[in-house]
């Protein structure tokens, strides 16, 4: 499952650089090691080899949940992310509670800002809606996400909060294989509503709702029959469009995207 | 009365604030609440330690030689191998 994450973020790497971000991974195992995986798997960025931890025990992240194989192995780090600015802070942190989970290079990239891959489009009434996701390939418990992304009409709206609005909600299809998280909104603005008397946070412009979701492990029963299978993702936006004059029905649109998930990388 | 959105005259009183969309490269790092508040690690705001490694070319590096102008992603993982 690791290999899985250092070859996802191999095909990450040109965009975080892209970015001006640059790619490093830290592995508690020798030079050797990593030089071989390096070269069969076309790894374009640093591995650096930490064969004592002594790195992942000054960073604090000994992992004791898992069992060493062997006394003499070296200890494991929690499997994870920092993001660090120029002086070597930490901007963001990626770890998984549950031990088998990975959150994909491709979902760090998206809620930074980072387009999506396999956009499609859809046009809603006073607005136009781009779908997209972070990765078009999944591994067993990587957690990806999904974006979608509204351009508003000027003068148009839609809501954030429940009331006498439909507010704006990605609603999925119940699916075994995958868990939703809670959604990412977008920052909203007040809208006050004289006659009614009333203040609406609202949302205007162009705006990204991000949803993570993690391809539940059992995918790999699945799996077992065929190394390769194709997973839809279907759900619902549910929205509400105001002008600044009128206000359209509540709507609902499917919206639906493709993977293709694999066994883990040997 | 209809529905009390059926017809509205609005004053738009508003609060800048801006649109969330994907945004070009090259600007900031923008903060991401954690998925796992209680994660291990240094916390976000503080500065990692120092760490010098060989790279799989046996080249020593730390944290000056791997960044980009923009920062660096780094990532802890378990092994090559299994």
């Amino acid at each position: 499952m690791c290999k899985s994450q250092l070859v996802e973020l191999a095909r990450q790497a040109a965009d975080f650089r892209a970015r001006g971000i640059e790619v490093a991974a830290i592995i508690p195992e020798p030079v050797p090691a990593l030089k071989a995986f390096a070269v069969r798997l076309g790894i374009p960025y640093p591995l650096l080899s930490d064969p004592d931890s002594s790195i992942i025990r000054r960073f604090g992240l000994v992992d004791a949940r898992t069992p060493k194989l062997k006394p003499e192995d070296p200890d494991l780090p929690y499997a994870g992310n920092f993001l660090l600015d120029a002086d070597g802070r930490v901007r963001a942190r990626f770890f998984e509670e549950v031990v088998a989970n990975r959150r994909t290079a491709g979902s760090i990239l998206l809620h930074q800002g980072a387009p999506g891959s396999g956009q499609r489009e859809v046009a809603l009434g006073h607005a136009l809606l781009r779908t997209s996701a972070s990765n078009a390939e999944l591994r067993p418990a990587q957690r990806f996400t999904l974006a979608l992304e509204i351009q508003m009409e000027p003068h148009h709206h839609m809501y954030a909060t429940a009331g006498d609005y439909r507010p704006l909600r990605f609603v999925p299809d119940p699916d075994p294989l995958f868990e939703f998280h809670p959604p990412e909104l977008p920052p909203t603005r007040q809208l006050y509503f004289a006659p009614l008397k009333e203040t609406v946070e609202v949302y205007e412009g162009r705006f990204r709702l991000l949803q993570d979701v993690t391809l539940r492990y059992a995918v790999l029963q699945r799996l077992r029959d065929q190394p390769e299978l194709d997973l839809p993702l279907t759900g619902r936006l549910e929205y509400q469009v105001c002008s600044d004059r009128v206000c359209y029905p509540p709507a609902s649109v499917p919206v639906r995207w493709s993977f293709r998930a694999s066994r883990f990388v040997k | 009365m209809g529905p009390r959105w059926a017809l509205l005259v609005a004053v738009v009183a508003a609060q800048a604030s801006g649109p969330h969309a994907a945004q070009a490269p090259g600007g900031p790092i923008l903060p991401q609440p954690e998925a796992w508040k209680g994660a291990p690690g240094p916390a976000v705001g503080t500065a990692v330690p120092a760490f010098e490694a060989p790279d799989q070319d046996g080249r020593l590096r730390r944290f000056e030689t791997l960044r980009g102008t923009g920062g660096l992603l780094l990532n802890f993982n378990r092994s090559v191998v299994w």
